[in-house]
């Protein structure tokens, strides 16, 4: 019998042109899905016949060959592709998210193949089981929770042909109705699980890092939270030693060093944190990694040992900055302390993010006032990123289950069921139809506060952290606080754009109107005289005026490698993305002001920097010299070396002559050496003499 | 015709530590905290997901959520 797993479609929340083409959207979405890696493998060891269409990586391939058009019904090409795999049994993954194309492709997928079984597993088809075979015909069976041990025995059982009640955590059909045999008990020994088929697929090759599975469960009982739905409370934890076997292997297979080790709450037992910390620490291996954290389970001295044994990054998710609604969501995270351990991790040099959530059907203007208060704190410390989600009523949560029947169908929903700026109408009039299974698109009545503010505010913090985060910091500081300063600037959108609504609006927000605008309201707004808040907005207008050039001129050059023997004809030209700047005020001495939450010391005086690329979408700042901005503002590309050196003759006038060359050339090379220019040779028959 | 290849004469002894000195405070840098962000698209991650290091854009819903 021959099985097909199916991956998620999580890429196909992203439709629009800009999305499918954005660098981050590609690396985040073409991740390993470790689940449905996890059971290939057990498969695949049992000499299963195994086949593995991975949609995300399809669904790329689509939008590069045919254009975005295409993807309008992926639905029915994905369905094309799965049916070429001429399998038996097709085994799909389900998250929340990509719930309703995984059911319309299914569906599409039995059209072409009728006597194929459909089979569902993963956390969304585990708890909307019943309601997904009483709603759907052409799924036959849903497998819950962890698969690894269950899946083998109802493969077993479909060849044979014998009964499927015996299939433990099977949901299946007797006499037409939908009937669930008892759950499966947990898998205790996680270490007995093969390594996750990472060959199976392509998207390890050349990959910055990799994801393992550190463990599963979780003992919390928050009350949005699913995971205990699927993993179960029982915290279990893979060995040291499974650990370093498998990153070893990685390294080994596929060149990666930096791990995303995947447990909702890895840090729950602090002794087996330490134990991990030291069998990493003994084992001289340099590997990096994070994971996610709860504030409450970790303390300075453990988070010390964890950054030693390579630990560069933590998730927290704090949720709530309410002490009132911390109780509410039976989170119970003192803020105080979760504040302070934010802080400790930024000393380590470990990265955050710390992930609010706003949306609560209790919450209050003050309680998210508290959780802004945590978001700003986040944006204080460089190496966190704080993020505000919309509350997402998870399928058979605490908080679903007492708010069930009052769910509303806004255009735009909670973050973790959609980032995009497109939703699909099939989609749409699937999640319509059935709230009872896509409940996630669905938002919870919130009494006490505005929801169109609270979407807004979403997108607000996430676009505005990103491209203002010390404007923010430095507004936050001197004025009421952020939440009261959005709502001022919201007041001013709404005036500027009053159509702008559901999807526009999240467009809008990624656009460079709105930086535009937003720092036209800045302007004018009374803050604007703090100097904190001055020494951004003239960062922000020296980088708009700041020349830059595209290497466009140049382009039909030979860029030459630094150290390369140089001729008077090159041309030199500083490269794409980098800026000089010139600001009246030291950037760093502010920021470090408002990392201590203190007034800036005045310190006025001309200061020159440089901006350049130092990742995909991020840009460094550093403050360089006189001449150094010299040599850099006269490299545009359109000038010789030699003509360069004429024109820096002032910059240099205080350089004696006869040494003048000498230094312009120094400095020339270690520009280029530095990455800020390159040199281009133009062909040689151009080359004036 | 040849190309014309830079050639700079040198300065000697004390003066070539004195120049060469002067240039290497010049093309000293500093950098500073100040990152600018040119993304249009930022992404949120989940709880049941990761954490990566700070500067990494990051974001994605989980294979086993």
């Amino acid at each position: 019998m021959s099985v097909c797993l199916v991956t998620a479609p999580t890429a196909a929340e992203f439709g629009d042109e800009n999305e499918i083409t954005s660098e981050v959207v590609r690396r985040v979405t073409l991740e390993p899905q470790l689940g449905i890696l996890s059971l290939a493998a057990v498969l695949e060891l049992r000499g299963d016949d195994l086949r593995i269409v991975d949609l995300n990586r399809s669904y790329f391939h689509i939008a590069d060959s045919c254009g975005t058009s295409k993807l309008g019904d992926f639905a029915e090409v994905a369905a094309t592709v799965i049916a070429a795999k001429e399998a038996h049994v097709y085994g799909f993954s389900s998250i929340c998210s990509s719930y309703p194309l995984t059911i319309r492709i299914a569906q599409a997928l039995k059209a072409i193949r009728p006597h194929c079984t459909i089979l569902f597993g993963g956390p969304q088809a585990s708890v909307v089981d019943i309601q997904t075979l009483s709603a759907f015909p052409f799924v036959d069976l849903v497998l819950r929770g962890e698969a690894e041990e269950t899946l083998p025995v109802l493969v077993d059982a479909l060849m044979e042909r014998e009964q499927l009640d015996r299939v433990p955590g099977l949901t299946y059909r007797s006499k037409g109705q939908p009937r669930r045999t008892p759950n499966a008990a947990v898998i205790k020994d996680l270490d007995a699980l093969p390594t996750p088929a990472y060959h199976l697929t392509g998207e390890l090759r050349g990959a910055p890092r990799a994801t393992l599975e550190m463990g599963r469960g979780c003992p919390f009982s928050c009350t949005f939270c699913s995971t205990n739905d699927f993993f179960r409370r029982n915290f279990r934890l893979r060995s040291p030693e499974r650990i370093l076997h498998d990153m070893r292997s990685l390294a080994v297979a596929y060149g990666v060093s930096d791990f995303d080790l995947i447990h909702d709450m890895f840090t729950v037992d602090k002794r087996r944190v330490v134990v991990f910390c030291k069998a990493m620490i003994a084992s001289g291996e340099k590997f990096t990694w994070a994971c996610s954290a709860r504030t409450d389970c970790v303390d300075e001295e453990l988070l010390e040992l964890m950054a030693e044994a390579g630990c560069q990054g933590l998730f927290f998710g704090i949720e709530t900055g309410s002490a009132r609604m911390q109780r509410i969501i039976d989170k119970h995270l003192d803020i105080r302390r979760a504040k302070e351990i934010i802080d400790a991790a930024e000393q380590l040099r470990i990265g955050t993010t710390v992930s609010l959530i706003t949306g609560f059907p209790e919450e209050t203007r003050e309680d998210l006032m508290e959780t802004v208060r945590v978001l700003m704190h986040s944006a204080r410390c460089p190496r966190s990123d704080p993020q505000l989600n919309l509350l997402a009523p998870l399928p058979e949560t605490p908080i679903y289950l007492k708010y069930k029947n009052q769910l509303t169908l806004e255009t735009l929903c909670s973050d973790v069921s959609h980032q995009g700026e497109w939703q699909s109408d099939n989609d749409i009039e699937l999640i319509r139809k059935y709230p009872e299974i896509f409940p996630s698109f669905y938002l919870l009545p919130t009494p006490h506060l505005n929801r169109n503010l609270l979407l807004e505010l979403r997108e607000f913090s996430l676009m505005g952290v990103e491209h203002f985060r010390w404007l923010l910091v430095s507004l936050d500081q001197v004025t009421g606080g952020i939440l009261d300063f959005f709502c001022e600037w919201r007041q001013t959108r709404l005036h500027l754009h009053p159509s702008f609504d559901g999807f526009e609006l999240r467009r809008y927000y990624r656009t460079a109107t709105f930086r535009t605008d937003f720092l036209h309201f800045v302007r004018h707004h009374f803050a604007s005289k703090e100097p904190a808040v001055e020494a951004f907005l003239e960062y922000e207008d020296a980088i708009r005026v700041a020349p830059h050039w595209d290497g466009a001129a140049t382009s039909s050059g030979t860029p030459l490698s630094p150290g390369a023997t140089l001729w008077w004809t090159d041309i030199p030209v500083m490269k794409k993305q980098c800026r000089v700047v010139e600001l009246a005020c030291d950037i760093e001495e502010v920021i470090n002001a408002l990392e201590q939450q203190t007034q800036p010391a005045p310190s006025r005086g001309l200061r020159l920097y440089v901006t350049r690329e130092i990742s995909s979408g991020t840009q460094s700042l550093e403050m360089i010299s006189d001449w150094v901005a010299g040599v850099l503002r006269a490299c545009d590309g359109n000038r010789s070396i030699e003509q360069v050196l004429k024109e820096l003759s002032y910059e240099l006038q205080y350089v004696e002559e006869d040494v003048r060359e000498y230094v312009f050339v120094r400095l020339l090379e270690a520009v280029h050496a530095d990455g800020f220019i390159e040199i281009y040779r133009i062909d040689s028959g151009n080359m004036v003499s | 015709m040849p190309p014309r290849v830079i050639k700079v004469k040198v300065p000697s002894g004390a003066k070539h530590e004195e120049i060469t000195k002067a240039v290497n405070a010049k093309l000293t840098r500093r950098a500073t905290s100040l990152l600018r962000k040119t993304d249009e698209i930022v992404l949120s991650i989940f709880v049941f997901e990761r954490a990566q290091p700070t500067v990494e854009k990051k974001a994605k819903k989980s294979s086993q959520k």
